[in-house]
């Protein structure tokens, strides 16, 4: 089709021939512009632009060739050659289970029957090993580590994700008591809820030969709490906690009140015991002096002091005392004396001396 | 000028039978990397590819002749409906499950499911939910709770009823097990009873705990007083043995007289207002009171 002459023209006119050679040239030339318009337009399919997180997953006939990660434009050979799937494996995504959860796990209802099952089936209440239910909310928060494992190893790998991250959780909240996952460590749950699904997701990878398509960032957990049916027993149990630190406290208070008071009248004891032997000896020695110095005039003047000291006791004590005076042996005075019966003791020889 | 018409036509004619091929038209069977490719000829299969690129191995195909069928070979999600299953013990509970299966053997595959993948759905949650129904069954709730190991075969024994199907299970995973309504009033009471006991032990231990301390408070007071009171009787025998001795020391030294102003001093003491005396006129006190007796 292309060229020129030899074609079998016997006469015709040398200007009708040449008016035929123009057009024949100008066909020519807007064919070959046409072909390579359609080239280059070709050709620009195979560009691609890597926006920033993005990744290029370029297959070459089907088969996975290279991953660019470099942002930009970048071109491969035009399909049907080679081929690019962009996947954005910069971004930090996020599922949440428990309360506000990303998407609700049971899957669709074959009949009525699983459709009743499946809205009795309360979105936060995990159960524990002693039977027991908790209300757990965590989140997991992940990152695309392969883009080719990604786009081509899993039809559907958020969803496995998710509930791959929610059978590790629960699992591990399973094995646990309620006491357990209320009060220890949540970083140990987490731990071991993360080696759980790492493993579940390697081995997915694996069945498939593909790379792990996930990257966890981080799996998070919020204070797990008793379901609000049963709270107020719960909240018992805390108060409870503390009236028995409150009493020990109290105890302990009473206690130190107990033994200072005894330690005061201890201390009391000890004075007024000390007090005594003090002043029983003081008054020893104060009457020990006295009589010394009494002895020292009674030794001088024997008789005199002995007879003064005892009238003026007499004299004393004399005045205050009902006295009868009389010759015992004449009177029988007891029978008419006053006082009926007779002072037993009653002083009546101290006439003696 | 020739030439390049001859080169561009050639160009052209090799992209249509590549982009022909890339839609499954053309001479050629390129397979992606997340595909199966099954080549019927005259209906009949002759070629399944299981690799990424051009398959060359089987030939160029015969347009319009050969048909090509696509499976998928990616993972297949297959989240099951929640089931109440009984277990041990008359238990009941709801198992929520998910399926994880790959298209093992395309032929087979379609040989079994014409409707391909939703149908292919509909016979694997009717398998894996028989098994994992009696597998369920046969725990107890706490075997079923730490995902007692049965469950770890669940996969290998779907697999092994679904291989001849085309279908191979990577893993069956519950990844919920829930309470039904009826069950989870009885959980809650148990759980309040629960948490009543232990509060009342707290509670009781608190006592106990108070009691003691009150208890060894009193013991130590006890024995402070009785230290005290040990202490202070010592000092009160000294302070009597001390005196005694003063005593004895100074009034040794004249009995008689010790005696006669002791006598003296008791008389002072103990004979007062409520005491009668029957005096003799003989008496030493009235010794001058009769002037006639005076000389005696």
């Amino acid at each position: 089709m292309a060229g020129s002459p030899p074609v079998s023209a016997p006469a015709t006119g040398a200007a009708e021939r040449a008016g035929r050679g123009l057009t024949r040239m100008l066909l020519d030339r807007f064919l070959l512009a046409a072909s390579f318009a359609i080239l280059l337009g070709w050709g620009w399919q195979g560009v691609f632009k890597v926006a920033p997180g993005e990744s290029a997953v370029i297959l070459r006939l089907g088969a996975h060739h290279r991953t660019r990660i470099e942002e930009g434009y970048w071109a491969h050979l035009p399909p049907p050659l080679e081929s690019h799937v962009l996947v954005n494996t910069g971004q930090i995504r996020s599922e949440t289970f428990g309360e506000n959860p990303t998407r609700s796990t049971p899957g669709k209802a074959v009949d009525v029957e699983d459709e009743v099952v499946a809205e009795k089936i309360t979105r936060a209440a995990i159960q524990t090993a002693d039977h027991n239910v908790v209300n757990v909310s965590y989140g997991l928060q992940y990152k695309i580590a392969d883009g080719f494992a990604w786009a081509f190893s899993m039809a559907d790998p958020a969803s496995v994700l998710h509930d791959a991250t929610e059978a590790a959780m629960r699992n591990v909240i399973g094995r646990r008591t309620i006491d357990a996952v209320l009060s220890q460590d949540q970083n140990e749950i987490l731990q071991e809820a993360e080696e759980l699904l790492s493993g579940m997701l390697a081995d997915y990878s694996r069945a498939v030969g593909h790379a792990v398509a996930f990257e966890v960032v981080r799996l998070t957990l919020e204070k797990p709490q008793a379901p609000e049916e049963v709270r107020e027993a719960f909240a018992d149990v805390v108060s409870a906690g503390q009236d028995e630190k409150r009493s020990a406290l109290v105890a302990t208070g009473d206690a130190s009140e107990i033994v200072e008071q005894a330690r005061s009248l201890a201390a009391e004891i000890r004075e007024q015991a000390e007090a005594y032997q003090d002043a029983k000896i003081v008054e020893a020695r104060g009457e020990a002096a006295r009589f010394e110095a009494l002895l020292v005039e009674y030794q001088a003047a024997p008789e005199v002091t002995r007879r003064r000291l005892y009238l003026e006791t007499m004299e004393a004590i004399l005045p205050a005392m009902d006295k009868v005076i009389g010759d015992p042996a004449a009177v029988n005075l007891w029978s008419s004396w006053p006082p009926v019966q007779a002072p037993a003791g009653a002083v009546a020889g101290e006439g003696k001396r | 000028m020739r030439f390049l018409f001859g080169l561009l036509l050639v160009g052209a004619a090799l992209v249509a039978v590549l982009w022909a091929s890339q839609i499954d038209r053309g001479p050629l069977v390129i397979n992606r990397a997340d595909e199966y490719r099954v080549v019927l000829r005259w209906g009949r299969p002759i070629a399944e590819i299981h690799d990424a690129g051009i398959a060359g191995m089987w030939g160029p195909r015969i347009p319009f002749v050969d048909e090509v069928l696509v499976f998928d070979k990616k993972i297949q999600y297959l989240s099951a409906a929640a089931t109440e299953v009984e277990i041990a013990a008359n238990d009941r509970v709801i198992v929520d499950y998910y399926v994880l299966w790959q298209i093992d053997s395309p032929l087979a595959f379609r040989r079994t499911f014409p409707g391909n993948v939703p149908a292919a759905e509909a016979q694997i949650q009717n398998t894996v939910g028989s098994l994992v129904k009696s597998t369920v069954g046969t725990l107890s709730m706490g075997e079923l709770l730490a995902r007692a190991g049965a469950l770890d075969t669940l996969a290998q024994r779907s697999t092994a009823e679904l291989l001849d199907e085309g279908v191979r299970v990577i893993d069956v995973r519950i990844n919920r097990t829930e309470l039904p309504i009826s069950s989870q009033k009885a959980t809650f009471e148990q759980m309040r009873e629960q948490r009543r006991a232990i509060a009342r032990e707290k509670r009781a231990v608190g006592e106990r705990e108070a009691r003691e301390i009150r208890a060894r408070a009193e013991h130590e007071a006890r024995e402070i007083l009785a230290a005290a009171n040990a202490a202070g009787q010592v000092a009160r025998g000294d302070g009597d043995a001390q005196a005694a001795h003063i005593y004895a020391a100074a009034y040794g030294k004249d009995a008689e007289f010790y005696a006669f102003t002791r006598s003296l001093e008791a008389y002072r003491r103990s004979l007062g207002e409520k005491t009668s005396i029957f005096l003799s006129p003989d008496h030493e006190f009235f010794r001058y009171l009769d002037p006639s007796r005076a000389g005696r």
